[in-house]
């Protein structure tokens, strides 16, 4: 729900903020989640999006773009605000939810490095999110670390996947916080 | 003859009770708060646990509540005069002071803005499930602080003064009062 609408108020902002002549052939993915495939007799674990009948789409590494990124969560820490809550309510709950943008790209088309390429993302990525939500107070947006090891990311991100990654290649890391204050009572989760 | 100033006479003494398991503990906050015309004190002090009364005021705009509020209350500082014989000091009331923050900042301008102005209210504040009313009618000083962080919230930042001779006492909350709903 808070989440799936802040990563998509930051897939705006990546597309916007990614609208030179570079970056045209890009692919922007929602949040995905990493699944098994079964491939005669071995197992890949690769990223995919769910849709509406929870099919999983592949949105990993392509050949088809020279930039393909998607959003993973991984855990949601849980604490209460410093500020006091009113009347008989407790404080706010804040809800700290640690995101990774795996970035795929070709540097060679790119013209731009694995740490290049994290810096100018970083660059992009919004710091609030700015829309309202009933119920949620603010959303903080905070980069952690830029991971740019592309033979790392790949035996976390791609376990047992046959694909060719060489030198022109990189894989890109960011791990972000979201961080959501809102009041349980006031949250609605009718929608 | 010279005429002596003092009081021999002994008070009631009202006896005090015991609750081992502790039952009734009562817990912190002021939670809500009430403004009671001076007119309306007595009706309310004759049966203050019924809501009708409470809902009569409110309609007859001799009460204003503010439901949900983040406070405390210093409990009074004695303010005390010479004693006599082998007393050194008497305590002959106390000055008390009530802060709360009320959320409704923007809703509430006009509120504070005229309110401040008047002497004829008694402050009612709930802790948990115990409200209590001031003795004499209190001063209302509100302000709106602004604080630099970004996820910080502005509210009303209320302080309440007034001077009795003795501590507000408790009464149980009437049913519903101090909600919303009671207020639409």
């Amino acid at each position: 729900m808070v989440n799936e609408k802040v990563i998509s108020f930051i897939n705006q902002a990546l597309e916007e903020g990614l609208e030179g002549r570079r970056f045209q052939n890009k692919k922007i993915h929602g949040l995905a989640t990493r699944m098994p495939r079964i491939d005669g007799a071995r197992v890949e674990i690769i990223p995919v999006v769910l849709d509406d009948d929870f099919e999983g789409h592949y949105v990993g590494m392509d050949d088809d773009f020279d930039l393909i990124m998607y959003h993973t969560i991984s855990n949601t820490v849980v604490k209460k605000s410093l500020n006091k809550g009113f009347g008989d309510a407790d404080a706010n709950i804040v809800n700290a939810t640690d995101v990774s943008l795996v970035i795929y790209g070709k540097a060679s088309t790119l013209c731009v490095s694995a740490d290049g390429m994290g810096f100018i993302i970083q660059g992009i990525l919004p710091d609030k999110f700015n829309a309202k939500i009933d119920g949620v107070s603010f959303v903080d947006i905070q980069v952690k670390s830029i991971k740019t090891d592309t033979l790392v990311i790949l035996q976390e991100e791609f376990q047992g996947f046959n694909f060719k990654i060489g030198p022109e290649n990189f894989l890109v890391k960011i791990n972000y916080t979201i961080e959501s204050t809102f009041s349980k009572r006031c949250f609605n989760t009718c929608n | 003859m010279s005429t002596l100033i003092y009081n021999p006479c002994e008070e009631e003494i009202f006896d005090p009770v015991c609750d081992p398991c502790l039952d009734d503990i009562e817990h912190g906050r002021i939670r809500s708060i009430a403004l009671i015309h001076k007119s309306y004190k007595a009706t309310i002090e004759s049966d203050p646990e019924n809501p009708n009364l409470w809902a009569d005021g409110l309609n007859a705009k001799l009460i204003f509540i503010i439901p949900e509020t983040l406070g405390s209350f210093d409990g009074g500082s004695p303010v005390e005069a010479t004693g006599y014989g082998d007393q050194s000091t008497k305590v002959t009331g106390y000055n008390f002071v009530a802060n709360y923050k009320d959320p409704n900042y923007k809703g509430n301008c006009n509120f504070y803005n005229s309110i401040k102005k008047s002497s004829n209210w008694h402050f009612a504040f709930r802790t948990e499930t115990l409200t209590r009313i001031s003795g004499k009618p209190v001063s209302i000083t509100p302000k709106s602080p602004i604080a630099e962080d970004l996820n910080s919230e502005v509210v009303w930042d209320v302080e309440v003064k007034w001077a009795e001779k003795d501590q507000p006492c408790p009464f149980v909350t009437p049913e519903g009062v101090f909600s919303c709903d009671f207020l639409a």
